[in-house]
């Protein structure tokens, strides 16, 4: 049950002051981004219009804290689909940042920047995999890009992560 | 110039003043109930009860009004704040162009209407029983319009025929009346009794006609004239009782030659022709929105894929059974991509199609897929009666129609149980938007606020009688029900009539003028008018009379003060204000229409504001030029007020936006000049917001 005893009605408005959440209020509610979404037809825990809509209802602490909210593939078949024009992908991502700076984040994203932060990239390159480039006539990556750390350290979303 | 004050029965006891030579101070006990006599030609003050209802007693003067009632005796203010109000009224009225009479000779009793569909059959035949004569023009060759190509009626669902035949019979039956097919304006000029338009007419190619119908037999050209197959020459039981070549699909084979009874010419011959009109009635009806555009529908490529009107037109011609069916709600409409409004009557026609469909095949499954389902007024009984007969509605807007094995498949969301929802089909029925015919609106000159004509949007504006020969007549505006449409021209007609019957119309209304030694032709004005007033003629800035509203608007954005309303011009008001500030007042400059009303209903209420809070109503709020506003400053005024009605509440569509537009370059001024920006202050204040008025007085006074 949603017990609007719980909801921020501030919630909206501060979603709606991120980058890409501007146009959240005015979603009318067609769903028509709901049946657009590809992922959904995988998974229909994830449901597009029942964030955009939970959000507008002011339950924070229920969107924030969803696993679900983590599904979207960015791929903006919604953004194409809603008929109110709202750039949908981009609302979803409003929101992840807003989870994200308010300390929802989840576990797997913490670990992803860890990796990133320790190796320069999500997959380690093991000999295997030099091994086999050289097989098939490719040069040899480095094992890690030190770079990387540099641009996550600037961009500040170790502490954003709480990393 | 007469001043007139009315003491309210003695009761308002004004000291003795002299206002200056030529000045004639009259006192009268009660105006309100002996009228005195005003000339139109004369200027003059008067001073008694709230212009509101003054205006009312006295509607055709050239007249500044003083509200000593709920201005003054009301609020308990001194009988010198009443003087000052006076002098400054006599001030304005002094540099004052007085109204000039407008007067149009209604020369001509002949209406032109444009469409002959059943709004534009009802406004002809309405006139011609009233005696007068009536153009009725075409474009097809058959009368009917849109009804004509439908099955029936919603919601009672009887035939078409039942409506249009018998309108039809009236029409040709009437005296005076002139048809023309095949035939649209190309040109129109000339004003309120008196245009002149050219008419531009194909000809039929069907010359002699015994009805024999060999021609359309032979006619090797099938076309699908929405949902329903004909040939490139054809015939609808309508009027008039002749067959007719359509000349886009026509290959000029000439084989209905050869069978031909009567004569046939396969030759599109195009005339002109001029007539003259004393008004026009626009009742070209509505346009079906291309569905090509929403393109994840796929209609145009899918054939089972089709709109309610092909879909009605296939199933009652028995070219269509289909066994389940998807109508789909909201076509185009309610989209940014595409119509951003509601298109009114689709929801209505999608329940129609549920409806047809199942009373000829009870068998078919019928789902309807709706995002809202607007079934307003007696629809609702409809919208039970086909729940009841099983068809299943699903609330969500369909993502995309995919063709699948042979078969559609709809892809939504069903809100009602959040769960997605795949529906296969063999026809799936798009409930499109609709668009007004744009093209000739503008061919009259008439400016489009985004899709609609500005001047039939506005509710406030259908009360203000102007001396405008346009009419409309059903969906042409908006789309509209049968009944509706019916209705409206009736209305039509009646507006026609009531115009056309007089020989000329006079009118004091305040109109824009020009003044062609001072304007230097920079164009400033023409993109402010929201009514599409101002035009260049010849080279000049040229004031359409019958448009212009009177709003002041264009006044202030001229650069050179070249465009003047009358009774409100930037020198006579900037007269009056210096006239009536002094060192500490505060100035509240209001909109005629909301906030200076709400000063009344302060007086009513019992309110009270300062003695020093002096009021000037204006037009519009977008009619205060920022140079009136730093007079009240030089002055020595403490604050500005100026009061607006609410965003999108303007009287004049959009006077209120370029008051805020332009308050914010002059706080901006302001500050520059080392002014507190905050001396000046635009507020909406609502016509009975009283409190509110008197809060933000009270607070500049501080
Ligand atoms: S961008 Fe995200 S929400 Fe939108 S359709 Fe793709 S996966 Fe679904
Ligand atoms: S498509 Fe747009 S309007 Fe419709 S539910 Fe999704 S976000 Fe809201
Ligand atoms: S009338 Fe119904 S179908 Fe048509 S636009 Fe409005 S809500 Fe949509
Ligand atoms: S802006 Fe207003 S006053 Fe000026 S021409 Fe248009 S309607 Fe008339």
């Amino acid at each position: 049950m949603i017990n609007l005893k719980n909801a921020d009605p501030t919630f909206k408005w501060e979603i709606a002051k991120q980058e890409g959440g501007k146009q959240i209020l005015k979603c009318f509610g067609c769903s028509d981004c709901a049946a657009s979404c590809p992922v959904r037809y995988f998974d229909e825990r994830y449901n597009p219009r029942k964030i955009i809509r939970l959000t507008l209802l002011g339950m924070k602490d229920q969107v924030l804290s969803s696993p679900f909210l983590w599904f979207c593939a960015h791929c903006h078949a919604c953004t194409e689909h809603c008929p109110q024009g709202i750039p949908v992908a981009e609302l979803i991502n409003a929101i992840k940042n807003y989870a994200v700076e308010n300390g929802y984040c989840p576990e797997g994203y913490k670990i992803q920047v860890e990796l990133l932060q320790k190796m320069g990239r999500l997959y380690e390159v093991e000999d295997f995999d030099l091994k086999k480039r050289q097989k098939i006539g490719l040069p040899p990556v480095d094992k890690t890009i030190p770079e990387v750390a540099k641009i996550l350290e600037k961009t500040g979303i170790l502490n954003k992560v709480g990393k | 110039m007469r001043v007139l004050v009315c003491t309210c029965n003695n009761k308002i006891k004004l000291p003795d003043f002299d206002l200056g030579p030529d000045i004639n101070l009259e006192m009268h006990t009660d105006l309100c109930k002996r009228k005195a006599a005003i000339s139109p030609d004369e200027k003059v003050v008067i001073a008694g009860c709230s212009p509101s209802l003054m205006e009312g007693l006295f509607p055709d003067v050239n007249a500044e009004f003083v509200n000593l009632h709920e201005h003054i005796v009301l609020m308990g203010h001194s009988m010198d704040k009443a003087k000052d109000l006076i002098a400054a009224a006599v001030e304005k009225m002094k540099a004052l162009t007085p109204i000039k009479r407008k007067v149009f000779k209604i020369e001509n009793k002949n209406a032109l209407i444009i469409g002959g569909g059943i709004a534009g059959i009802e406004v002809a035949s309405r006139l011609s029983e009233n005696g007068l004569n009536a153009t009725l023009i075409e474009k097809a060759p058959f009368l009917g319009g849109t009804v004509a190509k439908l099955d029936r009626l919603y919601p009672e669902g009887t035939p078409y025929s039942h409506t249009l035949m018998p309108q039809i019979g009236k029409l040709i039956s009437g005296k005076n009346i002139n048809l023309f097919f095949n035939t649209e304006v190309k040109e129109i000029k000339g004003s309120v009794g008196s245009y002149k338009i050219i008419l531009q007419t194909h000809s039929r190619g069907v010359i002699e006609c015994t009805n024999c119908g060999k021609c359309t037999e032979v006619c090797p050209i099938e076309i699908n004239d929405e949902g329903k197959k004909r040939k490139a020459i054809y015939y609808v039981p309508t009027f008039p009782d002749k067959y007719a070549i359509d000349w886009k699909n026509c290959t000029k084979c000439g084989e209905c030659l050869k069978v031909c009874e009567g004569k046939i010419e396969l030759e599109n011959k195009i005339s002109e022709k001029e007539i003259t009109a004393g008004a026009v009635v626009v009742a070209t009806g509505l346009n079906y929105y291309d569905a090509c555009n929403v393109e994840e529908y796929g209609y145009g490529r899918y054939p089972g894929v089709m709109t309610t009107l092909e879909f009605e037109r296939a199933v009652t011609s028995e070219e269509l059974k289909p066994e389940k069916v998807v109508i789909v709600y909201c076509v185009g409409s309610r989209d940014s991509k595409h119509l951003p409004y509601c298109s009114k009557i689709c929801c209505f026609l999608g329940l129609k199609e549920a409806k047809l469909i199942t009373d000829r095949l009870p068998q078919t499954q019928v789902y309807v897929a709706a995002m809202d389902m607007r079934s307003s007024g007696t629809f609702e009984y409809l919208y039970n009666k086909l729940r009841e007969r099983g068809v299943t509605f699903i609330k969500g807007k369909p993502s995309e129609i995919l063709q699948r094995n042979g078969k559609l498949v709809v892809r939504s969301e069903d809100l009602y149980t959040n769960e997605l929802l795949e529906i296969e089909a063999d026809a799936v029925v798009l409930s499109t938007g609709f668009t007004p015919d744009k093209e000739t609106f503008e061919k009259l000159g008439i400016k489009l606020n985004g899709d609609f004509p500005i001047l039939f949007e506005n509710s406030s504006l259908g009360n203000t009688d102007l001396p405008r020969g346009i009419f409309t007549a059903g969906s042409a505006t908006f789309p509209a029900a049968v009944r509706d449409t019916l209705i409206d021209a009736r209305k039509a007609a009646f507006s026609v009539l009531s115009l056309l019957k007089q020989d000329k119309i006079e009118t004091l209304q305040p109109v824009a003028r020009v003044d062609e030694d001072l304007c230097s032709v920079c164009r400033m004005c023409i993109g402010t008018c929201a009514y599409n007033a101002i035009s260049i003629v010849d080279d000049k800035i040229k004031i359409n009379e019958e448009l212009c509203m009177g709003c002041g608007v264009c006044t202030i954005t001229c650069p050179s003060y070249a465009s003047q309303l009358e009774t409100f011009n930037p020198e006579a008001f900037s007269r009056q204000i210096k006239s009536l500030v002094k060192e500490g007042d505060i100035l509240a400059l209001l909109c005629r229409w909301s906030a200076y009303n709400a000063t009344d209903k302060a007086a009513y209420d019992k309110f009270s504001y300062p003695e020093n809070v002096k009021i000037i109503r204006v037009p519009c709020s977008g009619a205060v030029d920022p140079s009136h506003v730093m007079d009240a400053l030089d002055k020595g005024a403490k604050g500005v007020l100026i009061g607006g009605c609410y965003p999108d509440a303007c009287h004049y569509a959009k006077g209120n936006f370029r008051a805020k537009a332009r308050e914010q370059v002059l706080k901006m001024n302001l500050e520059s000049m080392g002014f507190d920006k905050n001396v000046v202050r635009l507020e909406w204040i609502g016509k009975d917001e009283a409190n509110k008025f008197v809060e933000i007085v009270k607070e500049m006074n501080k």
